[in-house]
C-alpha cells in the first residue's frame, strides 16, 4: 500500500483552488474539474473505458430535473415541488421535433415511471436521444428526491481518443471538506476504471473555471 | 479522510484450487492454438461461420481468415486494403466464402476469400465530403442488409444501411443516439430488428422496416452507462455488456431490463478478489439454452479466463479454462459442436472443445486429446518471447 496523494496535498490544493475563486469574485458559480492525464495507453488498441459514479456532494446543484411521470409520480412531484409531465402532456407534443427539442432544452435531465419510459419513443419520438437526456427509470420503490439528487450527483468519466480526461466534481461554494471528499471519491473510481490502475495515471490536476490548476499528482 | 493510496493487493482466487475444480464442473480442453504473428498483435475482432472459417481483425489493419480442421487451424487468406484502423469483421451468414469489414477510414468492404481475398466490393454512404469512421457494423440474417455505425461526427452519430448488392446506401439513421455507436447487431432470425449501442448510454431497438427514424425507433432502454458489447441470446434477450464491465440482460420485445450484474459480482462468481481486475468478454447461449458470461482478470499474470452461467438471481460457476496465455478480447460460440473459439491481447487463436476433465474418462474423439496437450507447449517459447517484447516499460 503505497500512498498516492496524501491528505496535506489533497487539502492544499483544495484550499488554493477555493482561495483563489474567492480573491478574485466571478459573477458565477465556478466549477471545480478535475483532470487526468493517463500514460501507457494506447487509445487505438486498448479499450475505452468510461463509468459513471455517484459523488457524496452534489457538484451542479442548479440541474433542473424534470419527471416524466404516472399519476402517482406526478402528484408526488407537486407537492414537492419539482417540475413534471404526465403521458397525456407529452402526447400533446404530438412528436413534433420543435416543441420536443424545446422541452429537452428547458431541464438538464429526465426521470420517468416504469409504464412511461417505453412509450417515450413512440410519444416523442427519438428527440430527447438527440438532446443525450433520455430519462432514466424512477421506481416506486425509491424515494422521488433522492433519485433526483443522484441524478444530480452522477458524474461520468469517459476516454476519447486523447490522453486526457476532465470531470466536473464540485463548486466553489463548497467546503473543503466536501470537496475534498468528491474528489477522493473521484479518483478512486477513475483508477479502478483503468486496466493498470496507478501505472496508468501521469497526473492529476484540479482547477476552477477560471482558477489556475493545481497539480494533485 | 485519509491519503489517496494504491491499493497494490494482487488479485488471486478467494478458494483453493480444489474447490475451483469442484465448482467450475464444465469442461473444456484447448484442441489448438495458432499465434497469428510473433509481432505485438492485438485481435480486436473476431467472427466465424458454421462451416469454422474463422476471421480475425489485427491491430495492422489486415484480416486473417483461418479454418479449423479437426485439431489444427490452417489460414487461408490475408485480406489487406483499410487505410485506417479496421474496426469490424463480419463473415457473410448465408456466403461463407464472403467477410464484411468497416474501418474508420469510413468503408465497408466485402472480400472474397476464395479469390486469394481481394476485396470485390466497396460500400460508401455517398457523401464525398465528410467520411463517417465506422465502429461497427452487422449483416441481417438473410445476409441482404448491412447496418454500419459511425463514431461522432459533426455532432451525429449515423447507422447506414446497405443493400448487399448495391454500393449506394439505403438510408441512415442519426437522431437516436448522441456518440459513437459502438455496436450494431440484427436479430438472430428478424431481418428487420436492430439493435444498437453507443457510448452515451444507449440501447436502441429499431424495426428498419418502418419509413422514418421516428417510427423504426422501438425502444431506448436506457443502460446509463457506454456499451461496449451486445448480444442476442436468443429471441427476446440482448445481453449487453458496458465499459465499466457491468452485465445488463434486456427483453427487446417488452422493453423490460431482466437482470443486472455488477463488475463486483462477476468477480465474486469466477472466484477472484480484486473486483477492480476483473474484465467481462462477451456472452453466449450455452448448449442447454442458458445465458453464460466469459470474463477474465487482469491481475496475476492475465491468463485467468472463467465462464459463469446467468441463472434466475444468481451467477453460478461453469468453465475454468485452463491454459488460457492472454488477456481476451472476443469469443464465439459454436453451440451445436459446443466449441469456443477466443482471440485476445497476444494475438492467439485458441480453439476449445467441451469434454471430460483431463485425465478423466475420454469423452472427446480420439485424436483431440494428445493434440491438445502438445500444441500449448510447442507455443509456449515463442510466447515467452513475446511477453518480454510486450512490456512497455
Amino acid at each position: 500500500m503505497s500512498s498516492k496523494v496524501s491528505r496535506d496535498t489533497l487539502y492544499e490544493c483544495v484550499n488554493a483552488v477555493l482561495q483563489s475563486s474567492k480573491d478574485k469574485k466571478r459573477n458565477f458559480l465556478e466549477t471545480v474539474e478535475l483532470q487526468i492525464g493517463l500514460k501507457n495507453y494506447d487509445p487505438q488498441k486498448d479499450k475505452r473505458f468510461s463509468g459513471t459514479v455517484k459523488l457524496k456532494y452534489i457538484p451542479r446543484p442548479k440541474m433542473q430535473v424534470c419527471v416524466l411521470g404516472d399519476q402517482q409520480h406526478c402528484d408526488e412531484a407537486k407537492t414537492l415541488t419539482v417540475p413534471c409531465m404526465d403521458a397525456e402532456a407529452l402526447k400533446k407534443l404530438n412528436k413534433n421535433k420543435k416543441l420536443v427539442k424545446k422541452l429537452a432544452k428547458k431541464y438538464d435531465a429526465f426521470l420517468a415511471s416504469e409504464s412511461l419510459i417505453k412509450q417515450i419513443p413512440r410519444l416523442l419520438g427519438p428527440g430527447l436521444n438527440k438532446a443525450g437526456k433520455f430519462p432514466g427509470l424512477l421506481s416506486h420503490q425509491e424515494s422521488m428526491t433522492q433519485k433526483i439528487d443522484e441524478v444530480k450527483a452522477t458524474i461520468k468519466f469517459q476516454m476519447k481518443k486523447v490522453l486526457c480526461l476532465s470531470v466536473a466534481v464540485g463548486h466553489v461554494d463548497m467546503t473543503p471538506d466536501e470537496l475534498a471528499q468528491n474528489v477522493h471519491l473521484s479518483i478512486n473510481f477513475l483508477v479502478s476504471l483503468l486496466k493498470k490502475h496507478w501505472q496508468n495515471v501521469r497526473s492529476l490536476h484540479m482547477k476552477s473555471t477560471m482558477g489556475p490548476p493545481q497539480r494533485l499528482y | 479522510m485519509t491519503d489517496i493510496i494504491d491499493n497494490e493487493e494482487i488479485d488471486k482466487d478467494t478458494v483453493p484450487p480444489e474447490v475451483i475444480e469442484e465448482h467450475f464442473q464444465k469442461h473444456f480442453n484447448l484442441i489448438t492454438e495458432t499465434a497469428v504473428t510473433l509481432k505485438k498483435s492485438f485481435i480486436n475482432k473476431l467472427h466465424a461461420t458454421n462451416s469454422l472459417k474463422i476471421a480475425v481483425s489485427l491491430s495492422d489493419n489486415t484480416i486473417e481468415v483461418y479454418e479449423l480442421h479437426t485439431t489444427s487451424l490452417k489460414k487461408v487468406c490475408k485480406l489487406s486494403g483499410h487505410q485506417k484502423a479496421l474496426t469490424e469483421v463480419v463473415c457473410d451468414p448465408k456466403e461463407e466464402h464472403l467477410v464484411y469489414s468497416a474501418g474508420e477510414d469510413g468503408l465497408v468492404k466485402l472480400w472474397d476469400t476464395r479469390t486469394s481475398g481481394s476485396c470485390v466490393q466497396e460500400y460508401k454512404d455517398g457523401d464525398e465530403e465528410l467520411v463517417r469512421p465506422y465502429e461497427c457494423m452487422d449483416v441481417s440474417c438473410n445476409g441482404r442488409v448491412l447496418c454500419a455505425g459511425s463514431q461522432l461526427v459533426e455532432d451525429d452519430a449515423y447507422l447506414v444501411f446497405w443493400d448487399n448488392r448495391v454500393t449506394k446506401p439505403l438510408g441512415g439513421y442519426w437522431n437516436s443516439h448522441t456518440d459513437d455507436v459502438t455496436q450494431v447487431k440484427f436479430h438472430p432470425t428478424k431481418t428487420e430488428i436492430l439493435a444498437s449501442g453507443s457510448l452515451d448510454g444507449l440501447l436502441n431497438v429499431f424495426n428498419v422496416m418502418e419509413q422514418s427514424e421516428d417510427d423504426a425507433l422501438t425502444y431506448s432502454l436506457n443502460v446509463e452507462n457506454s456499451v461496449e458489447k451486445l448480444r442476442w441470446l436468443d429471441e427476446k434477450q440482448v445481453a449487453c455488456i458496458t465499459q465499466s464491465n457491468d452485465l445488463q440482460l434486456w427483453d427487446a420485445d417488452s422493453g423490460d431490463l431482466l437482470k443486472s450484474f455488477t463488475r463486483d459480482k462477476v468477480s465474486r462468481s469466477i472466484k477472484r478478489s480484486k473486483g477492480d481486475d476483473c474484465y467481462l468478454v462477451d456472452t453466449y447461449t450455452s448448449i442447454d439454452d442458458m445465458p453464460v458470461v466469459l470474463a477474465g482478470s487482469y491481475g496475476g499474470d492475465g491468463n485467468i479466463l472463467r465462464s459463469v452461467t446467468i441463472e434466475e438471481k444468481k451467477l453460478t460457476p461453469a468453465t475454468n479454462f485452463v491454459g488460457n496465455k492472454q488477456t481476451v478480447r472476443c469469443c464465439w460460440f459454436d453451440k451445436d459442436r459446443e466449441l469456443l473459439v477466443t482471440t485476445g491481447e497476444s494475438g492467439i487463436i485458441s480453439v476449445w472443445r467441451a469434454g471430460a476433465a483431463p485425465g478423466g474418462p475420454a469423452a472427446p474423439p480420439g485424436p483431440a486429446a494428445p493434440r491438445g496437450r502438445t500444441a500449448p507447449a510447442r507455443l509456449a517459447p515463442r510466447l515467452a518471447a513475446l511477453h518480454v517484447r510486450r512490456k512497455p516499460y
